[in-house]
């Protein structure tokens, strides 16, 4: 588990690609979570799910928003905020 | 129960004229009363009868959860007109299957939703569907030669009035048949042949009725007894957890909450209100939610009861909601076939029913369990469930398979293992179907295996479902790949995206060298399922590349 050392980039694309069903390769910074068809509101709380247990960080449901979880970019900038 | 002519139309519109002013719907922040809803059902009502839509005609509803969702529903069933509730993850070509099974004449859809372009895919689309007639658009304003915005459709013209949009709708409803169909649910067969499921209107009143006297409890059982509390649902409106969690309390005189969005802020802000006293959604979205931190520290305290119903609910996450909620949980088992609910769990069962079988059947069902031939097993011994009251009229257009899982008496084998737990109690031990239920979704693999066939990289393909913490079951494909072929789980994904729904694309790849077969050429998927749990045998794996192969045997 990633704590105060930083957002593993490689392992979150990883993962997220795993929870989408998206060929790793195609998955960038810029690949859309939030609103997305190809991420679902079930996938959504995966994702949620694994970045609270691999960076060890609570994200309040308030926080579930386009600003935090728009694509992945946004995601580890939330994420590197909550480690900082 | 209901004592009048039991069609949804009459219903729903008994218990507008006794409750007029009641709220019935709360969706998202919005209220909503007997008498509103009404208004707005007939409004639309009477403007779709305009447009040619008729008793007995198809109509496509592809939205995600908005209340219009539901106004669309009622005025449907005021028509007389065939409801196909469209899953939204539908890729253009399921999209094409399904409404062209169907002949559905007429298509009611949202432009846009979550970036997929149902606009230009149904203009797509549209040349290969003979029937269609009316393309209704949502969220759209300017006007398009070959289509009709939906918002015209909620509204009379200036010229018009609604007492006599009242009385036309009203004489049309009256020609409702109550064993006419009101819902054409898709189940399968997305890629290859459709299945759709014809429900009729006099049973889902007759369903909705019994569920509710089952958990009215300490509610009046007089007619028109009703509970003060609210029953939240948070399910799709296109699924039949979704559109039966609606029907029983719209059928039944009672007040629903639906949400349009399934962000956790957002159930959990409509959950803390104190008259929600029931909660219906589905095990993984419960496993969901337990996942979230902030979940464990709200009181949950007023929901009374939390129905569980379209997977099978394990004994851990029965017991984790019941010590979160304090509420009596209610598992619920069914299928779309048999008018989606067949059994429950009782309020007054002891947790030790509720987390280990499906409850008994609902007034007016009878069920046996017997054996690959049909014959009724011995007491306590695992066989196939199968069901008789509520059934189907047929899956459209395909008798065949109608005839295949009901028989000359009327009872429907429902491809689930089961056994009695008690007298009257029933456990689920496994599923002889061919079936996944991954999330709230039942996963036909044939869809898949149709899907995978049609690459030329791929020799054969199976999939199997494996057990899966938060979905219940994952989708697992083993493929064995051409002669010469090198592929990538990347390149499966690849090749599935846009041609099946994202579920559906499996959640592992396994190359091997050769299927395991029966003598008969069927696949040993017994096998498979094994593999899938346990770890394919390594003289039975393919590899594509050095790294790979170094590390053969190492258990990587």
């Amino acid at each position: 588990m990633s704590t105060q050392s930083g957002v593993n980039l490689d392992s979150l694309i990883d993962n997220i690609a795993r929870i989408a069903k998206f060929p790793k390769e195609e998955v960038k910074m810029d690949f859309r979570l939030y609103n997305s068809r190809v991420v679902s509101s079930l996938s959504m709380l995966e994702i949620m799910s694994f970045v609270e247990k691999e960076y060890g960080i609570v994200i309040l449901p308030e926080e579930m928003i386009e600003d935090n979880f728009g694509d992945i970019g946004k995601l580890k900038e939330m994420i590197d905020r909550k480690l900082a | 129960m209901f004592k009048g002519r039991k069609t949804i139309g009459n219903v729903i519109n008994s218990y507008t004229e006794k409750f007029q002013d009641k709220t019935v719907l709360m969706f998202d922040d919005s209220h909503y009363s007997f008498k509103d809803l009404q208004k707005t059902a007939i409004i639309i009502a009477y403007n779709l009868s305009k447009l040619g839509i008729k008793k007995g005609d198809r109509v496509a509803i592809v939205m995600n959860n908005r209340v219009e969702y539901i106004f669309c529903y009622y005025a449907l069933a005021l028509l007389g007109a065939w409801v196909i509730p469209v899953n939204i993850r539908y890729e253009a070509g399921e999209l094409k299957n399904v409404l062209s099974n169907a002949e559905a004449s007429t298509v009611i859809y949202e432009r846009q939703i979550d970036n997929f372009d149902f606009y230009r895919v149904i203009d797509e689309i549209k040349h290969e569907l003979p029937n269609l007639r009316n393309l209704i658009v949502c969220q759209m304003e300017e006007q398009v030669e070959d289509k009709t915005l939906f918002l015209d459709v909620l509204r009379l013209k200036d010229d018009e009035n609604y007492h006599d949009a009242f009385n036309k709708v009203m004489e049309l409803e009256a020609q409702v048949e109550e064993d006419a169909t009101f819902l054409l649910a898709y189940t399968s067969g997305t890629t290859g042949n459709p299945k759709g499921v014809m429900l009729q209107h006099d049973y889902f009143v007759t369903i909705c009725h019994n569920l509710n006297e089952i958990w009215s409890g300490e509610r009046k059982k007089e007619e028109g007894g009703q509970s003060h509390g609210i029953t939240m649902s948070v399910a799709p409106l296109y699924a039949a957890q979704g559109f039966m969690a609606l029907f029983i309390e719209l059928l039944t005189g009672e007040t629903i909450q639906m949400c349009s969005s399934f962000i956790p802020n957002e159930i959990i802000r409509y959950l803390n209100n104190k008259n929600v006293i029931a909660f219906h959604t589905q095990p993984t979205f419960w496993s969901l939610l337990l996942t979230v931190p902030y979940f464990h520290h709200l009181d949950l305290t007023h929901l009374q009861r939390c129905v569980v119903s379209g997977s099978l609910c394990s004994p851990t996450l029965a017991a984790k909601i019941a010590e979160l909620t304090k509420g009596i949980i209610i598992n619920a088992y069914g299928l779309v076939e048999a008018t989606c609910i067949s059994t429950i769990t009782r309020l007054e069962d002891l947790p030790d029913i509720t987390f280990n079988t499906i409850g008994k059947p609902v007034d007016g069902i009878e069920y046996k369990i017997v054996d690959s031939e049909r014959k009724e097993v011995p007491k306590g011994e695992v066989g196939e469930l199968a069901l008789r009251g509520f059934n189907m009229k047929g899956y459209y257009r395909n008798p065949e398979k109608t005839k295949e899982v009901i028989d000359d008496e009327g009872w429907l084998y429902t491809g689930d293992l089961v056994r009695m737990y008690d007298e009257e109690n029933i456990s689920i031990v496994g599923r002889s179907k061919d079936m996944v239920v991954r999330g709230a979704f039942n996963v036909y693999p044939s869809d898949i295996e149709e899907c995978l066939y049609g690459f030329d990289k791929i020799h054969d393909v199976a999939v199997v479902g494996k057990p899966n913490e938060i979905l219940g079951e994952s989708l697992v494909a083993f493929v064995v790949p051409k002669p010469g072929a090198v592929l990538k789980e990347g390149d499966i994904m690849r090749f599935c995206r846009g041609k099946i729904s994202n579920y559906k694309i499996p959640d592992d790849v396994v190359f091997i060298s050769q299927m395991p077969i029966l003598e008969s050429g069927k696949v040993k998927k017994n096998v498979l399922r094994e593999w899938a749990l346990s770890g394919t045998p390594d003289n039975q794996r393919l590899f594509f590349n050095n790294r790979a192969r170094a590390n053969f045997g190492k258990g990587e």
